[in-house]
C-alpha cells in the first residue's frame, strides 16, 4: 500500500520533469556508488564500472546517460575512478566486474526483475529510473518529491547483504 | 608602617587574618570562576558541538549527493530552543542553508560552533555547519555562581567579624593584665582578678606574680641597700668634714676651718704661733720626732684654754674669745710664750726645749694674712712676739714685689732685659781696658730701672737665672765684635744651677769669647758653696775665662780660701774705696789687700772711683784698675770697636 502511494506520488513528479530527474540521478548515482563499502572489493582492478542498463533498443539512451555522467564526474566521484558504461540486460549478466547498476526508464518489468536478482546475487548495487522498480527487488531510486529523496528498498538490502555509509541510509528513506 | 607596628595584637591580628582570608578567598574565587565559566562554556559548547555531531552526517551526505533541501534532515535541533541559527555553507562560501529561529536576549552571550563537513569517503571538506547557540544556561548558570559567591563572601566576612569580637575578647585579659601592671606601686601588691582567662593568661599572670615578688623582695633590699649606703655616706661625710676641717696629726682644727670661724663670728683679732727653728728638730730628730713633737705642743696649747688651730708646718693660731678686750688677749699671748720658754717636752727619752715667735692683728680685715706679715716682722727682727702695724706698709711692699715680680717676668719676654758697661780703666796707662756688664730693666718709656729694685726679687722668684743667662747672651755678642776684656756678674745660685751653667759655656764657645770674659763672684758666695764655685772656676779657667772676686773686703775675707780658688781679679769693695780719703783704717785695709794681690800677681780694682781724689789715692796705693763715675759711667754700647 505503502508503495502504492509512492509510486503515485513519484508518476505525477516523473512525468512533470523527466529530463530534471534523469539529470539529478546523473549527478547522484556516481555518489551512491562511492558511499558503498564494498566497492573496493567489487573492483580490485583500478577501473570501475557503472553500468548503465537498457533493453530493447534504448542503447542510445543508455549510451547518452552514460556519456553524462562521465562528463559530468569527469569519470571521478570522490578520488575513486570510474566509468559509465551502457549495457544491455543480458551483457550485464556476463559481465562481472561492475560495480554498480543503473536501469534507465522504460525497461520491460522481466528485464528489471532479472536484473534485481543478479544484483542481489551478485551484492552489486541496483538503482532504477523508476521508483516502482523497486517492488521487483531493485536495491534504489531516486525521486523528486517536495526534496529529493532516495529510496531504498529495504529487502534487497538485506538480501544482497549491502553494505552502504550509514548515513546514507539515515537520510534514505527505506521502504518494504 | 609605624602606625602598623604600633597597632594593637589584636588590630595586627584582625588585619593579618583579613588579609589572609581575602587573598586566599580571592584566589579561590578566581580560579572557581575561571573553572566554573570554562567548564560552562565547554559543556554549552559541547553541547552545541554534540547538536552540530548529530546532523553533520546526514548533512554531508545530503550535500555530498546535493540534495539541499535539509529541512527534515536537521529539524532535530532547529526545534530546540536553545539553537538560534544555524548555518551551511558548501566549500565555495556559497550559502546553502541559513536558518534563524529567534534574535537572542542582549543580555546573554551566545556560542557559535562551526564544524566542517566532509565527504563522506574521501573525507574531504565539502562545506561548513555553523550553529549559533543560546548562552542562556550559561549566563544563568555564571549568575548563580555569583550569588552564591556573594553569599560566600557575606558567610566569610560575617566569620571575620565575629572573629574580631573574639580576639579582641580572647585578648581582653592582656589589657586588663597591662592596665594592673602599669598601675603598680611599690608596697601595694597587683592582685590578677582577670573574669575569665585562657591556660597562657594564667601562665603570665602567674609570671607576674612571681615577678612581683621580686621586686618587692628587691625593693626592700635595695631600700635596705640605701638606709645602710646613708649611714655610710653620713660617717663619711662627716670623716670627709673631720679631713677639712681638722688636722690629722694633732687633730686640731685647721685653716679652713679657722676662716669659716673667722667669717660666722665678727672677731677678727688673731695670732699666728710659729715653733722657732722647728726645721733643725726635724733635721736631728726626724720626721717622726718632729710629728711627735707637734702633737705635744698642740695637746699643750689646748689645754692653756687658748683654742688653738693648726695652720701647717710648725704654725699654730688662736682666735680672741669673745669675752676678750684686745689687751687681755695680747696679755694671753705674752704668757703663753713665757710658759713655752720653760716648758720640757720629751722626744726619745731626751728633754727638747722649744721657742716660737707670735704674729698678732688686731681688728683686721685679713686677719690670717696680717698676723703672718706680723710673724714675719717679729722673726725679722728677733722678736717673740709682733703686732701688725697697717702703717709699716709692709702689705704694700709685698704687693710691690708681686708687681715687679710681673714686670720683670714681662721684660724678660719682651726682651726689654738691657746691658750697660761701665769702663775699667787702667791706672797705669789710663786707657780703658775692661768694661763691667750691669744689667737694667728698660721701661715701656724708655726709662731704666736699676738691678738693685729687681734682682732681689729675681733671685725670689727663680727669675734670676733668666736674668743672667739674657745678659750673658747679650754680653758676649756685644764683645765678640770688640777687643776689650769684660766681665759679667754671676750670682751663688747662678754657678749651682748647671743648666746656666751649660748655657754660659754654650755662649761663650759660640761667641768666641771665654779668652776675653771675667766672672764676678761675691766673695760670700765662694765661702758658702767653696767647692761647687771651684768646680766652676776650673771649669771657666779652661775655657781661658778669668775669675774676679767682687766687694772684696768686706766680709770675711780670707786669703786662704782667695789662693785656692785662683782668681786672676780681686775688686775692692766701693765702701772701703769710697771713704779712702777720710778713714785710715779702709785705707789699711786696702793697702792690705793690695799687698796680698800683688805678692800672689794677681790685678785690683777700686770700685767707686767717684773723685780725682780718690783716683789719685787708688794710684798711689798701686791699684791695678778705676771703676767709678769718675772714671767712666755706665753706658750703652754698640758692637763698633772703640
Amino acid at each position: 500500500m505503502r508503495i502504492l502511494f509512492l509510486l503515485f506520488i513519484g508518476f505525477f513528479v516523473a512525468a512533470a520533469d523527466p529530463s530534471f530527474l534523469v539529470n539529478t540521478h546523473i549527478r547522484m548515482l556516481p555518489k551512491i556508488m562511492a558511499l558503498d563499502t564494498q566497492l573496493a572489493v567489487k573492483a580490485p582492478s583500478s577501473k570501475i564500472i557503472m553500468a548503465i542498463v537498457y533493453d530493447s533498443n534504448r542503447k542510445a539512451t543508455a549510451q547518452v546517460i552514460a556519456d553524462e555522467i562521465n562528463r559530468v564526474h569527469n569519470k571521478k566521484v570522490s578520488n575513486i575512478s570510474f566509468t559509465a558504461v551502457p549495457f544491455s540486460v543480458d551483457e550485464l549478466m556476463l559481465n562481472k566486474e561492475i560495480a554498480f547498476v543503473y536501469v534507465i526508464q522504460q525497461c520491460t518489468s522481466q528485464s528489471v526483475k532479472k536484473v534485481a536478482v543478479w544484483g542481489i546475487a551478485n551484492t552489486i548495487p541496483t538503482f532504477s529510473y523508476d521508483v516502482n522498480d523497486l517492488e521487483f527487488g531493485i536495491l534504489g531510486s531516486i525521486a523528486i518529491e517536495r526534496s529529493t529523496i532516495v529510496y531504498i528498498n529495504k529487502n534487497t538490502l538485506k538480501e544482497g547483504k549491502f553494505r552502504f555509509n550509514d548515513t546514507l541510509l539515515q537520510i534514505a528513506r527505506l521502504v518494504e | 608602617m609605624n602606625r602598623f607596628k604600633n597597632a594593637r595584637l589584636s588590630t595586627k591580628l584582625f588585619t593579618a587574618l583579613t588579609l589572609v582570608t581575602f587573598i586566599i578567598f580571592t584566589t579561590i574565587t578566581l580560579v572557581t570562576f575561571f573553572i566554573v565559566r570554562d567548564l560552562t562554556m565547554n559543556s554549552q559548547k559541547e553541547k552545541a558541538s554534540l547538536l552540530i555531531d548529530t546532523v553533520n552526517p546526514a548533512v554531508s551526505i545530503a550535500l555530498f549527493l546535493g540534495i539541499h533541501d535539509l529541512g527534515d534532515k536537521l529539524s532535530t535541533i532547529t526545534q530546540r530552543n536553545e539553537v538560534i541559527a544555524l548555518k551551511i555553507s558548501d566549500s565555495k562560501g556559497k550559502v546553502i542553508l541559513n536558518y534563524h529561529q529567534y534574535d537572542p536576549s542582549s543580555s546573554y552571550e551566545t556560542i557559535q560552533i562551526t564544524e566542517n563537513l566532509m565527504e563522506p569517503s574521501s573525507l574531504k571538506v565539502i562545506g561548513t555547519i555553523t550553529l549559533t547557540y543560546s548562552g542562556e544556561e550559561f549566563t544563568n548558570a555564571m549568575n548563580s555562581f555569583y550569588t552564591l559567591y556573594g553569599w560566600i563572601s557575606l558567610s566569610v566576612f560575617a566569620i571575620l567579624w565575629l572573629m574580631m569580637l573574639w580576639i579582641n575578647r580572647l585578648l581582653l585579659p592582656i589589657k586588663l593584665i597591662a592596665h594592673k601592671v602599669r598601675n603598680f606601686q611599690l608596697g601595694k601588691k597587683i592582685i590578677f582578678d582577670i573574669p575569665y582567662t585562657q591556660r597562657e593568661f594564667t601562665q603570665i599572670i602567674h609570671s607576674f606574680e612571681t615577678m612581683q615578688e621580686s621586686v618587692i623582695a628587691y625593693a626592700e633590699e635595695i631600700e635596705s641597700i640605701n638606709k645602710n649606703l646613708e649611714i655610710k655616706i653620713t660617717e663619711q661625710t662627716r670623716e670627709a668634714i673631720r679631713h677639712l676641717y681638722y688636722d690629722n696629726l694633732t687633730s686640731l682644727p685647721n685653716r679652713i676651718k679657722l676662716q669659716e670661724d673667722l667669717q660666722l663670728k665678727d672677731i677678727n683679732t688673731v695670732a699666728i704661733l710659729n715653733i722657732d727653728d722647728f726645721k733643725e728638730i726635724n733635721d736631728f730628730f726626724g720626721i717622726d720626732a718632729g710629728d711627735w713633737l707637734l702633737s705635744q705642743i698642740a695637746h699643750w696649747l689646748s689645754e692653756m684654754k687658748l683654742k688653738p688651730y693648726r695652720m701647717g708646718g710648725d704654725e699654730f693660731a688662736f682666735r680672741m674669745k669673745e669675752e676678750s678686750t684686745h689687751a687681755e688677749f695680747r696679755h694671753d699671748i705674752e704668757i703663753l710664750l713665757s710658759l713655752l720658754s720653760e716648758k720640757f717636752f720629751m722626744i726619745a727619752e731626751e728633754t727638747v726645749h722649744v721657742r716660737a715667735t707670735v704674729g698678732i692683728a688686731i681688728d683686721s680685715d685679713k686677719p690670717l694674712i696680717h698676723a703672718d706679715v706680723a710673724l714675719n716682722k717679729a722673726r725679722s727682727a728677733k722678736q717673740p712676739y709682733s703686732v701688725y702695724d697697717q702703717s709699716e706698709g709692709i702689705e704694700q711692699q709685698y704687693q710691690a714685689n708681686i708687681a715687679m715680680s710681673a714686670q720683670i717676668r714681662q721684660a724678660l719676654v719682651e726682651h726689654r732685659i738691657v746691658c750697660q758697661y761701665q769702663p775699667i780703666v787702667s791706672i797705669l796707662t789710663g786707657k780703658i781696658e775692661k768694661f763691667e756688664t750691669l744689667v737694667r730693666i728698660k721701661n715701656e718709656d724708655g726709662s731704666l730701672i736699676a738691678p738693685y729694685d729687681f734682682l732681689p726679687i729675681a733671685q725670689k722668684t727663680k727669675l734670676y737665672h733668666h736674668i743672667t743667662q739674657e745678659v750673658v747672651y747679650q754680653a758676649c755678642n756685644l764683645f765678640a765684635a770688640r777687643h776689650e776684656q769684660f766681665s759679667i756678674n754671676l750670682s751663688g745660685s747662678d754657678i749651682l744651677d748647671a743648666r746656666t751653667v751649660a748655657t754660659i759655656e754654650n755662649i761663650l764657645r759660640q761667641t768666641g769669647t771665654a779668652d776675653r770674659v771675667i766672672f764676678e763672684i761675691l766673695e760670700s758666695e765662694g765661702i758658702e758653696n767653696f767647692d761647687e764655685v771651684a768646680s766652676f772656676i776650673t771649669r771657666m779657667k779652661m775655657m781661658g775665662a778669668k775669675i774676679a772676686i767682687d766687694d772684696f773686703g768686706t766680709g770675711y775675707s780670707n786669703f786662704e780660701n782667695i789662693l785656692k780658688l785662683n782668681v786672676d781679679i780681686l775688686k775692692i769693695d766701693g765702701s772701703l774705696i769710697k771713704s779712702i780719703n777720710e778713714n785710715p783704717r779702709h785705707r789699711i785695709v786696702v793697702e792690705a789687700i793690695v799687698d796680698f794681690a800683688h805678692r800672689i800677681g794677681i790685678d785690683t780694682v777700686a770700685e767707686f772711683v767717684s773723685s780725682e781724689e780718690i783716683l789719685q789715692n787708688v794710684t798711689d796705693l798701686g791699684i791695678t784698675y778705676a771703676q767709678g763715675f769718675h772714671t767712666g759711667k755706665p753706658q750703652f754700647l754698640n758692637q763698633q770697636l772703640m
